[in-house]
């Protein structure tokens, strides 16, 4: 009688996806370390921990934060044409200067609320995450519709 | 009419049309530019060709910030000419990678979309920026400021002018790291503010003062 020969165990799929996973990770790590001009990760890390900044609409704003803090992430042009009453400016293109006025303006327990000039722009998430971390705090949000929504929000008070 | 001829005709058509119609095709409608720390303008050109049988006046060049300034050709693109759309980026404080769109509309009321990326040096950061400190509590408050730089910055000056805080320790930049730690040693029942100026130099012999905020509330 004839000893069947033992029967080769095909690997799961399971492992193979795991495998090819993996596989490409040591040599990235590698890269990532070794290469002359890997970008510097130290300067990088604590910025890309700050989670997104929250998009409130103009009357939960009005609901929750009535006390905010207003911060115009617009241009310096366009805030002096006109902005919400008692906001701040605050954008990239000088940001030492705001930021030390949106520290003499704000006080701890009041949100702030950065907006830019309408739904498609971006400075005002850019601002909103920066803020939240130099401050150090998590009641940093943007208007949704920006200055668009507070201007045909305008007057229906609170 | 046979089908097979009357296809081939509207192909034709069709094709005719097309080539008649303006076409501008860019080089690459997507830019990476990597600028020097202390670059205060950057500059990017997005080149084209007009690749139709008429020729293209670009008649609006937009971008959402008043960081960048994309010019348009002050001629229209003649058929088979190539052109360039030339930016201006002034990146003022802004730190990390950046991405701005770019709107580009023909006279014939075609709009094409252009992306620029910027990835700017990340010189200083810091974590955080404003420490708060409340009544009687003394507990010690850190902020740690790390320096990008390829850790070629250089620590000048740490000023503290303040009666109301007290900077625990020697302020010393090691691996790339400076950490200032404080201590509210006023009264208990006031208010308090006070900024500390951290001077420092860059690889390019740039000296910069930034500033670190204390406040302390009753």
């Amino acid at each position: 009688m004839k000893e069947s020969a033992p029967a080769l165990r095909r690997p799961s799929l399971l492992k193979i996806t795991a495998l090819f996973l993996a596989a490409p990770v040591a040599p990235a790590l590698l890269t990532a370390w070794l290469h002359p001009r890997s970008p510097d990760w130290s300067a990088l890390r604590a910025e890309a921990l700050v989670p997104a900044p929250e998009r409130l609409g103009l009357a939960e704003i009005r609901s929750r934060w009535p006390q905010a803090l207003w911060v115009d992430a617009r241009a310096a042009d366009a805030f002096e044409k006109a902005h919400v009453p008692g906001a701040v400016l605050l954008n990239e293109d000088d940001w030492e200067k705001g930021f030390s006025a949106v520290v003499d303006a704000w006080e701890e327990k009041r949100g702030i609320v950065v907006y830019c000039g309408g739904e498609n722009c971006r400075a005002s998430e850019a601002v909103a995450r920066r803020l939240r971390h130099e401050l150090g705090s998590e009641r940093v949000f943007v208007l949704a519709g920006g200055w668009d929504a507070w201007r045909a929000g305008e007057g229906r008070g609170p | 009419m046979r089908p097979s001829f009357s296809l081939s005709l509207s192909l034709a058509i069709s094709v005719l049309a097309a080539v008649a119609h303006a076409e501008l095709v860019f080089e690459s409608p997507e830019l990476v530019v990597k600028p020097k720390l202390g670059e205060k303008v950057v500059t990017a050109e997005f080149k084209f060709k007009n690749t139709g049988a008429a020729p293209v006046t670009i008649t609006r060049v937009h971008s959402g910030c008043g960081c960048t300034v994309p010019e348009k050709p002050p001629e229209p693109v003649a058929p088979g000419a190539s052109a360039s759309i030339p930016v201006t980026y002034k990146p003022g404080d802004r730190q990390g990678l950046q991405s701005q769109q770019i709107e580009i509309e023909t006279a014939d009321g075609k709009v094409q979309q252009l992306h620029l990326s910027i990835d700017l040096p990340v010189r200083i950061n810091f974590s955080p920026r404003l420490l708060l400190f409340r009544g009687a509590d003394q507990t010690e408050r850190t902020a740690v400021i790390t320096f990008g730089d390829e850790g070629k910055s250089e620590l000048l000056e740490v000023d503290v002018r303040s009666q109301d805080f007290a900077l625990v320790g020697t302020p010393a930049l090691e691996n790339r790291e400076l950490k200032l730690t404080f201590r509210h040693v006023g009264a208990a029942d006031a208010d308090a503010r006070a900024s500390v100026r951290i001077r420092s130099k860059d690889s390019a012999g740039g000296e910069h003062t930034d500033i670190l905020y204390l406040r302390h509330s009753p």
